[in-house]
């Protein structure tokens, strides 16, 4: 009996450090920041295309809180980042905001149903930290990596989705436009992107993907 | 029938392979893509910081470099080609497959597309049996066995994934022989996009022309119940995905830049899994 006990004991000291990982506080923030885009997601009704406007404005500052958009649109432009005007890096970095502002709000808010979960992390040699996630759902399990770096508080510089990461997903695309195109095409660009996509989401489209999604969701269970 | 169509794609293939080699030595205009020297610079090996990380920093490459314009990109000599079926399969999605998933997902419920969905999977199992022996994962391969056999035998013939969750075999990677060309020294060769298949390489058209000899459906007669099984089932497992595409056209600027290097991130990442 004793024997079984002292195993036990061994085991539940050996374990520990396994089982439960301290979170840096990169981790933390980034955590704390999913959860609060969650919250709020779930309190209005986002499906209401009147709100939908409102909601945006009330999520905008977390995410832009957490991400920074100018070491993101840095790292997207590369090389040719020096080309760019202070006025024109002011204006990509804003349009390039809006742009991953709405679709990571999108996105998030398609998983809302879903858990977020964290897995691991990550240091590398600057002190850049890797906080991994995962996302799971019915018959779905996404992992989401964001990495991240000390500035005032932790930002998010990328984003990496099933091994893709924005920041290079989008420098191919930026360095192919700007071959023969100027920052300013570039800009006006992605300005017209947003656009785009914000007259589609205040047009009350009957069915958007997402919702027919929840209904069949609803239904099934 | 279905086996000659199979074997004149191969032949196909390999044309296409031979032809776009010699197309290789000669630099695309284009491309701001450096493939060989620059690529190759990339994967060498990284002095070990011996703090107990694998590699000290996240990548292949340290951010810097990368950031310095050093990007792996794939050969696309066939670009001009490959837009015409991007967009052709774009249109082919929002004019009819589309509205056919949100139809199909109305009517079936979700138990009943994961019971197809688990069915189809179990049935590739071979595939990702050989694909992990082939790269010298002995346990991965020993893992799809044991639940290919626990599917088959407890589960109405994978209907129900009963090996879902079991601690000792657990779901591994997905591999493919595309993977396991990748693992074994394989470099891409070019892009390539597929009407209906979407966004290949040479190298993973390959694997797939060979994963498809080790598909269950690739044997059943005439060939048109074959691709028509198969059909259903890539549309089925898209049933999960509605909207993912929409979401991932509107965040790109430049949609068929943005899902050239979407597959070639997720596919290096795979292959290095």
């Amino acid at each position: 009996m004793q024997l079984v006990l002292a195993l036990v004991f061994a085991c539940v000291i050996f374990a520990s450090p396994l089982l439960a990982k301290d979170q840096s506080d990169a981790a933390r923030r980034v955590l704390g920041s999913v959860d609060r885009v969650i919250h709020i997601l779930k309190s209005g009704d986002y499906k209401d295309p009147a709100q939908k406007t409102a909601l945006r404005e009330e999520l905008e500052p977390v995410v832009r809180d957490i991400f920074d958009f100018r070491e993101l649109s840095m790292r997207t432009v590369g090389l040719s980042w020096r080309k760019f005007t202070p006025e024109q890096q002011d204006a990509f970095a804003e349009a390039f905001a809006q742009l991953l502002a709405e679709t990571y709000l999108d996105r998030i808010q398609s998983y809302s149903d879903e858990k977020v979960v964290y897995l691991d992390e990550r240091t590398n040699k600057k002190g850049n930290v890797e906080v991994q996630t995962k996302v799971v759902g019915d018959g779905i399990e996404i992992p989401i990596f964001y990495r991240m770096k000390l500035k005032d508080d932790w930002v998010i510089y990328d984003v990496i989705v099933e091994g893709v990461s924005l920041v290079k997903n989008y420098r191919t695309q930026f360095k192919e436009i700007l071959i023969n195109k100027t920052p300013d095409d570039l800009i006006a660009m992605v300005q017209k992107k947003v656009q785009k996509k914000r007259a589609k989401d205040e047009s009350p489209s009957p069915k958007s993907q997402t919702e027919s999604n929840a209904i069949a969701k609803e239904n099934a269970s | 029938m279905n086996r000659s169509i199979l074997l004149a794609l191969s032949v196909c293939l390999v044309l296409v392979v031979s032809a776009s080699c010699s197309q290789k030595r000669s630099p695309s205009p284009n491309s701001g893509m450096e493939s060989g020297p620059a690529a190759s610079a990339q994967n060498a090996p990284q002095p070990q910081s011996g703090d107990g990380f694998e590699n000290d920093s996240f990548e292949e490459g340290d951010f810097d470099n990368e950031y310095a314009g050093r990007t792996q990109a794939v050969a696309d000599p066939l670009e001009s080609w490959n837009r015409i079926w991007f967009e052709f399969n774009d249109k082919l999605y929002f004019a009819l497959l589309k509205p056919l998933t949100q139809g199909y997902v109305t009517v079936v419920p979700e138990f009943a597309r994961t019971g197809v969905k688990n069915f189809f999977n179990n049935l590739k199992a071979p595939i990702r049996i050989l694909s992990n022996l082939l790269q010298g994962k002995g346990k991965a391969a020993a893992v799809e066995a044991s639940r290919f056999v626990m599917n088959t035998a407890f589960g109405f013939g994978g209907l129900m994934n009963p090996a879902k969750g079991k601690k000792t075999i657990v779901e591994t990677n997905d591999e493919d022989l595309g993977q396991t060309l990748g693992a074994w020294g394989f470099g891409e060769g070019f892009y390539i996009v597929w009407p209906f298949l979407g966004p290949s390489t040479a190298r993973d058209t390959v694997g797939f022309v060979g994963d498809s000899f080790l598909d269950a459906p690739t044997y059943l007669t005439p060939w048109y119940k074959s691709a028509g099984v198969k059909g259903y089932r890539t549309f089925n497992d898209g049933s999960f995905k509605i909207g993912e595409y929409e979401a991932f056209k509107d965040a790109a600027v430049e949609p068929y830049t943005a899902m050239r290097n979407a597959y070639i991130q997720n596919r290096r990442k795979k292959i290095k899994e």
